[in-house]
Parts: structure tokens; sequence; C-alpha cells
């Protein structure tokens, strides 16, 4: 890394802290981009910025919209009885797109994990259960990861959410053990949605 | 099973090698340091993936070239498949089964299935508990597709674990354990349980082979196991035991910081005519208490997959005595594809009329004169 210095070493650091980028891919794009008209450059610097200045959590959900609360949780249509709880705000687009699921998102914002000091108090837990408390909900379909810290997370969920005397449902494993929602095709996440057993 | 071709191309000090094998027995000779261990080594890695020598891929680059290619013609229950292994210093590996990549390099494994014997061997019976945990390990890998998931999933659970026993040490509520204990228990007895299964099999096969090197011996193998008394099979008993076990040891666990109970902590215990080897075996019955455990693993895999491994056999006949070396060319005959190493011809004195053989030197191989015409 000691080649750079300054502007170009700068920019490289800024890019390789992107998940998935690492220091080749880094100098890959910083290469990339200095090779690009100024407009080009400011083009992508101006919607990045506005992005981040537009894109907000759902104050309800917490999956990303650009108002207050998000598309699903205005839509007066969607089954207000059902609740769905994911791992990332990346979920909610995955299982929309299989346009399967018509009941309402939570989303967790990670997954318990001791190695990286991840407690429920870091995860969205306090919200969930406030919105269980209004009654309306009858079951929560819990859909994190099939991998060891989803499922911790999932087993923690149903032991607190169980003797509320909710049902809670676990996404059927159609989902490659170890795998993760969002590399499972659409296919495989209907048949997960339909199948999904009791915890 | 068998393979009928290999080629590679800057595998560590062997530049180019495109040879044919014989279907029964290949010997390799050579003077030390001319790259016998190293064609051992290739054909090992066609087999699952990765060296025995527990080294990063990197270090299996020729020094100076840039990448490295390992392919192999197979011939399995009489179909014929190309495997081809590439590394780069840049692009990681790559790994194509009739010339279509493989994602999950673990889907490769078992394709062709290799047991080496090799002098460091003798640590399974010598090293600490690891050495042999890591001997089952490995052989359950090669035979079950499930039980590499299930040790992966256990080893991040543990992990997992150890670090929240550490924090609740600190300062975080025992009731947090519960998820993660939920699934320490199911894979702990996932694991248990397929180890002991193999082990009962292993066992009686180890000392049948055992038996006829040396008569006068009875090996036995136990696994020691700290989850449950072996005589529970059931696996709904087991998590049922092994939960009851961790509530009486939790407060030792928080007071330590890790985990004390579970398959990382057993081990398996080499007996010959009930002593431990470990602590009383002579150097000799060490070694050939290794073999027998290859031998057995030999034979387990033919009895999971009907099909004998490759046998891959480096420097261990020249720590055999006369009879034992007869005993064990007699034990092995016709039985399957065998790679014998050794650095000189006369170690091999009377297996060779029917071997195909080569000699290797500054890392080229030469199919030597002697070699009768196979196929
Ligand atoms: N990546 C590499 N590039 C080039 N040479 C290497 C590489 N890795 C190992 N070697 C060399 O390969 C040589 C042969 O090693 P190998 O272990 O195959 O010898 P051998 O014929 O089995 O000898 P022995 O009889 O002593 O066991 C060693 O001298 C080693 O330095
Ligand atoms: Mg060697
Ligand atoms: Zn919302």
């Amino acid at each position: 890394m000691t080649l750079y210095s300054g502007a170009l070493a700068r920019m490289i650091d800024e890019l390789g802290r992107m998940p998935g980028v690492g220091p080749k891919t880094a100098q890959r794009l910083a290469f990339y981009l200095l090779r690009q008209e100024p407009a080009a450059v400011e083009r992508l610097a101006k919607t990045l910025v506005e992005a981040k200045e537009t894109i907000r959590y759902c104050s309800i959900c917490f999956s990303l919209c650009e108002e207050e609360t998000c598309k699903v949780c205005q839509d007066a249509h969607r089954d207000a009885t059902t609740i769905c709880v994911v791992e990332e705000p990346n979920d909610v687009f995955v299982l929309e797109r299989t346009k399967v699921f018509k009941g309402q998102y939570h989303v967790l914002m990670g997954t318990l994990s001791p190695l990286d000091g991840i407690g429920p108090e870091d995860l969205k837990i306090t919200e969930l259960l406030k919105r269980l408390e209004t009654g309306r909900v009858k079951e929560v379909v819990i859909a994190t990861n099939p991998d060891v810290e989803g499922e911790a997370t999932a087993i923690y969920l149903g032991k607190l959410i169980k003797p509320l005397g909710l049902k809670v449902t676990r996404l059927a494993s159609g989902l490659p053990a170890g795998g993760n929602l969002e590399y499972a095709d659409d296919i495989t996440i209907s048949r997960a949605l339909g199948g999904r057993r009791e915890l | 099973m068998n393979i009928t071709t290999l080629n590679t191309t800057n595998f560590r000090n062997i530049v180019e090698f495109k040879h044919d094998f014989s279907p029964s027995l290949n010997i390799l000779f050579g003077n030390n340091a001319q790259g016998k261990t190293n064609i051992i080594e290739a054909i090992y890695i066609i087999g699952t993936t990765k060296s025995f020598r527990r080294v990063q891929d990197e270090k299996l680059i020729n020094f100076g070239s840039e990448y490295v290619k390992i392919d192999a013609k197979i011939v399995k229950n009489e179909i014929e498949k190309d495997i081809s292994i590439r590394f780069s210093r840049n692009n990681g590996k790559k790994i194509l089964l009739n010339n279509k990549p493989i994602i999950k390099h673990a889907d490769c494994v078992g394709n062709i299935n290799v047991t080496l014997f090799c002098p460091e061997d003798l640590m399974i019976i010598n090293g600490d508990a690891a050495n042999r945990r890591r001997f089952i390990d490995i052989l359950l890998c090669q035979t079950d597709r499930a039980y590499l998931s299930d040790l992966i999933n256990f080893q991040r659970i543990l992990k997992q674990r150890n670090n929240l026993l550490k924090e609740i040490r600190e300062s975080r509520k025992t009731e947090l354990l519960e998820p993660w204990d939920e699934q320490f228990c199911e894979f702990s007895c996932k694991i248990t349980t397929k180890r002991d299964q193999c082990l009962r099999k292993i066992n009686k096969m180890a000392h049948k082979c055992h038996q006829k090197l040396q008569f006068n011996e009875n090996l036995a193998l136990k696994y020691v196991c700290s989850i449950y008394s072996i005589e529970e099979e059931n696996q709904a008993d087991c998590k049922i035991a092994f939960k009851n076990k961790l509530k009486r040891v939790l407060n030792e666990e928080i007071a330590k910081g890790f985990s004390l109970l579970g398959p990382h902590r057993d081990d398996l215990e080499i007996e010959i005519n009930q002593i431990n080897t470990r602590f009383f075996g002579s150097q000799g019955q060490k070694r050939s208490a290794a073999i027998s455990l290859r031998l057995a693993e030999a034979e387990y895999i033919k009895a999971i997959t009907e099909e004998y491994p490759i046998l891959l056999l480096d420097d261990i006949f020249s720590e055999l005595d006369e009879q034992r070396k007869n005993d064990l060319i007699h034990m092995l005959q016709k039985k399957q594809q065998i790679f014998i190493t050794g650095t000189s011809l006369a170690e091999f004195a009377g297996m060779a009329p029917e071997a195909k053989i080569f000699y290797i030197q500054e890392g080229k191989a030469r199919i030597h004169a002697h070699t009768k015409q196979t196929r």
C-alpha cells in the first residue's frame, strides 16, 4: 500500500472499506474512476450523496424507503396479522420479488453473533415486541438465514414471542443449509414460504 | 476406482508431468528431495482438493511460476471423468469436473477416494487428541457429504459459544446461551454419533488387518466421548443426556470461558492387547498400528463406496522389516491401484515384475526400463 500516497491512497482506502472489495479490486475501481470524465465522477458522487440523504429506514419495519414509512407499511391491503422477520433490508426486496407473501415485514438489522459482539439489544427486537403488543398480529414468520447465527436468532425470538400466545413459524428449509436468502432463487423462496413450520 | 492419467504443470519442483498409470501397482523411486512425495501429493489433491501437508495453496506453485495446474483422468464405477484443479497467485483456486466449474469445492470430494500412508501417520498414535480426531474427521468427510457441513456448522457454533461464555463471565446474562446450546447439542450429537458408528466399523476392520501383520496382537479402538456414554445410541437420548451434562458444568465453563464438553474434546483410544499404545507401545508396534488404521480406512471406504480407494504409500516400506513388508504386500495385492515411493528399487524386490516403475530425478519422471508393458 505504501506505493500510493495522498489523494490516491485515500481513495483506494475508502473504496476498500466496502464489503466484498479487497485491496486489488479497490485499486482497479480507483484507476477506473480516474480514467472517467470529470462529469461522470461528479454524477456518481452526487448520486451517492443524494441517495444517502433521501433513503432512510422505515420507522415501523426498518426496511428502506424515501418517506417516513415504507410502501408495504403504508399499503392498507397488506395482511396486518402476519409479520415476516428478516435480517437485512435487502431481504425484504428478495421476498417481495416472489409476490407470495402478503403480510408485513420487520427488519432486525443483523443477527445474534457473540463473535461480533452483537447481542439482542443491538437488534430491532424491542421494536418488534412493541408492534406485537397492539394485538393485531397473529403469526410471526421468522425468515432469518438458515446459518447458525440466523438459527440462533430464530430460536431466541421463538422463546420470546411464543409466550405471548402468537403462532411462530420458521421458513421451511427448502433453502440450502448454511445458505443465504439473498442467493436463493425465487422458486426456492416461494416454496420455503409455503411450507413454513411451527417453531 | 483408479487414476489413469496425471498431467501437472508447475506443481512444486515438477515443472511438467504427463504419464499414464498402471491400474494396479505404480512404483516411484529416486534419491531424496527429487519430487516423489510431490507426485503423491498431486494425486491426493485430486481426491480431496487439499494437500495433506496442511499448507496454503500458493505453496504448491512452482517457485517463480504464477499458477499450478493438476489435471487427471479418473475411472470410477467404470465411468471416466476429468478433474482439473488450478490455483493461481492472483485468482485463487478453480476446480473443473468434466470441464465444468465446480462452485462448492466440497462437491468434488468423493469423486475419487485416496488413502495415504506416510511416516507422519505415527502422529495419530503418538500425538495429541487433535491428530486422532483429524483422522476420523477426514475419513468421514470423504465418505459422508453431510458430515463436512455438520463439522463446519459445529465449529462456528463452538466459536460463538466460547465467545459468549467469556462475555457471560464479564457481564452478560446466562440465558443468552440457550439459542446456541440448542444447536450446540444438536450438532455435537450428530458428529459424535457419526464418529462413533464409523469407529465401531473401523475397529473391527483394524483388528482384522492388524492380526495379519502381527498375529499375536489384538488391536482395539475406543471412542472416548465427552457427551454421552456410548451405550445410549439414540440421538434424541443423546441430546437430552448432553443438555443435562452441560447444566452440570455451566459454572465451570463460564469461569474458564470456553466449552468443556463436546466432540472437540473427544479422543480415540488405541490399545494393543489392552494396553494403551500411545504411552506403552514400542516404536515398531506404533508403526504397525498406524498402518493397520490406514488399512482399515481403506476397507471402510470400500464398504461405503463399494470401491477400494487409491492407496498412496509414501516412504513406509523403508521402515518395515522383511516379514511385515511381505505381509503388507500380500494384503494389498491387486485389490486396488497403488502408488509406492522409495529411494531404491531394491525395496520393492519381488513386486517389481508387475509394476509400472518411474524413476524420479530433479522433478522429472522417467519410465524405468524394467517396466513391463501394462495394458
Ligand atoms: N513450490 C515449490 N517450487 C519448487 N520446488 C519445490 C516447491 N515445493 C517444494 N519444492 C521442492 O521439491 C523437492 C522435492 O520434494 P519431495 O518432498 O517430493 O521429495 P522426495 O522425492 O519425496 O524426497 P524424500 O525421499 O526425501 O522424501 C524439495 O527439494 C523441495 O525443495
Ligand atoms: Mg518424500
Ligand atoms: Zn415499513
